[in-house]
């Protein structure tokens, strides 16, 4: 019997494409090598000292939290124009990508702030609005496993919510000086430049790869379900 | 006599010229300081760190905080959320593949019968 699909198959079980394999090992190599740079080529900051090493993992982490707004944006709208299912995975898999990554970023820019700031947490315009946008993805995935029959619907409705606080979030540092700095890229030295371009590289290609295999995963469990369906059809229990 | 009084006084002077001389930079180096040195220019103060990253208003003193400690933590959290992200993946989808690989073989059974 052929259960679905391109995903699995019932003699070999779950195929992984080459080029999944191929992307992730990629991921992970560059990513080790940028943290090898982070300590043993990019130079230590002059007044923020090595605390600033932070920075090389914690600001790509956090473009990646935004990068998932649109991928939520699309995959909600479309949903609840379609009531698709494949628009309600693209939709939950950018939601858990937020949150790791948004989790990510709240755990290690405190750590930056207790040196920098002498705190671990101020209620600054950027911060705030991260953490509420965290907080309501958060909230997606409670709806999701609890909210029944309308819970694809409900959460497509938290994830607009939270495309909206992410524009608020990328804003809000320009709009208001607050504690957190502004975007200080363009300011650093070249080898300084070089290691965060890199980094910036490798959390994408993870950020890809986590993607595709979070879709892989959404694709069978609706594959799963159908085959639940199935088996009730044929009278089994 | 008063020639003899000034010679006294001259060699006076000059013998208290040579102490002064040889003997107070002497007792300068042993306490430590010159004379002839100029002293030490006060050390200038730390650089102003860049925006965003000012001490907050009536923290406490960051002096004491290890930055160390603080950098292998925020990297440990980073390596052990996303491998744990991908192992969380990895073995949810080898437990939806074993229920399927299960549940196709006893739809199988049931059809063939």
């Amino acid at each position: 019997m052929t259960t679905n699909l391109e995903l699995f198959d019932q003699k070999d079980g779950l195929k992984t494409p080459p080029l999944l394999i191929t992307l992730s090992v990629v991921a992970a190599v560059l990513m080790g090598v940028s943290a090898w740079m982070v300590f043993f080529y990019a130079p230590t900051e002059k007044v923020m000292g090595f605390v600033q090493k932070i920075f090389y993992f914690h600001v790509p982490c956090a473009w990646m939290t935004l990068w998932s707004a649109p991928l939520m944006a699309f995959g909600s709208i479309a949903y609840l124009a379609t009531k698709k299912d494949r628009y309600d995975r693209l939709s939950d898999a950018g939601v858990e990508l937020a949150i790791l990554f948004g989790t990510l970023v709240m755990i290690s820019g405190p750590l930056w702030g207790r040196k920098a700031w002498g705190v671990y947490w101020v209620w600054d315009a950027r911060l705030t609005s991260f953490l509420v946008m965290v907080l309501t993805l958060v909230a997606c995935k409670i709806v999701r496993a609890y909210a029944g029959p309308s819970a694809k619907t409900i959460a497509a409705g938290l994830s607009i919510l939270a495309v909206v606080n992410a524009l608020f979030v990328w804003v809000s540092v320009d709009l208001w000086r607050g504690t957190h700095p502004p975007k200080l890229v363009a300011t650093l030295q070249v080898e300084m430049k070089q290691v965060f371009w890199l980094s910036v590289l490798s959390f994408h290609l993870a950020y890809f790869a986590m993607l595709w295999a979070r879709l892989r995963m959404g694709k069978l469990r609706t594959a799963l379900d159908r085959l639940a369906i199935k088996s009730t059809e044929a009278g089994l229990d | 006599m008063m020639s003899a009084a000034v010679i006294h006084l001259r060699r006076y002077l000059a013998f208290l010229g040579l102490a002064v001389a040889l003997g107070w930079p002497a007792l300068a180096l042993a306490a430590g300081t010159s004379t002839t040195a100029a002293p030490p220019p006060a050390a200038p103060p730390p650089p102003a760190p860049p925006p965003g990253f000012e001490r907050v208003a009536g923290a406490p003193d960051t002096e004491k905080v290890d930055a160390n400690q603080l950098v292998v933590a925020a990297y440990a959290v980073f390596f052990a959320g996303m491998f744990g992200y991908l192992i969380y993946i990895a073995r949810k989808q080898a437990e939806m593949a074993k229920e399927m690989a299960e549940l196709a073989s006893r739809i199988d059974r049931v059809k063939k019968s």
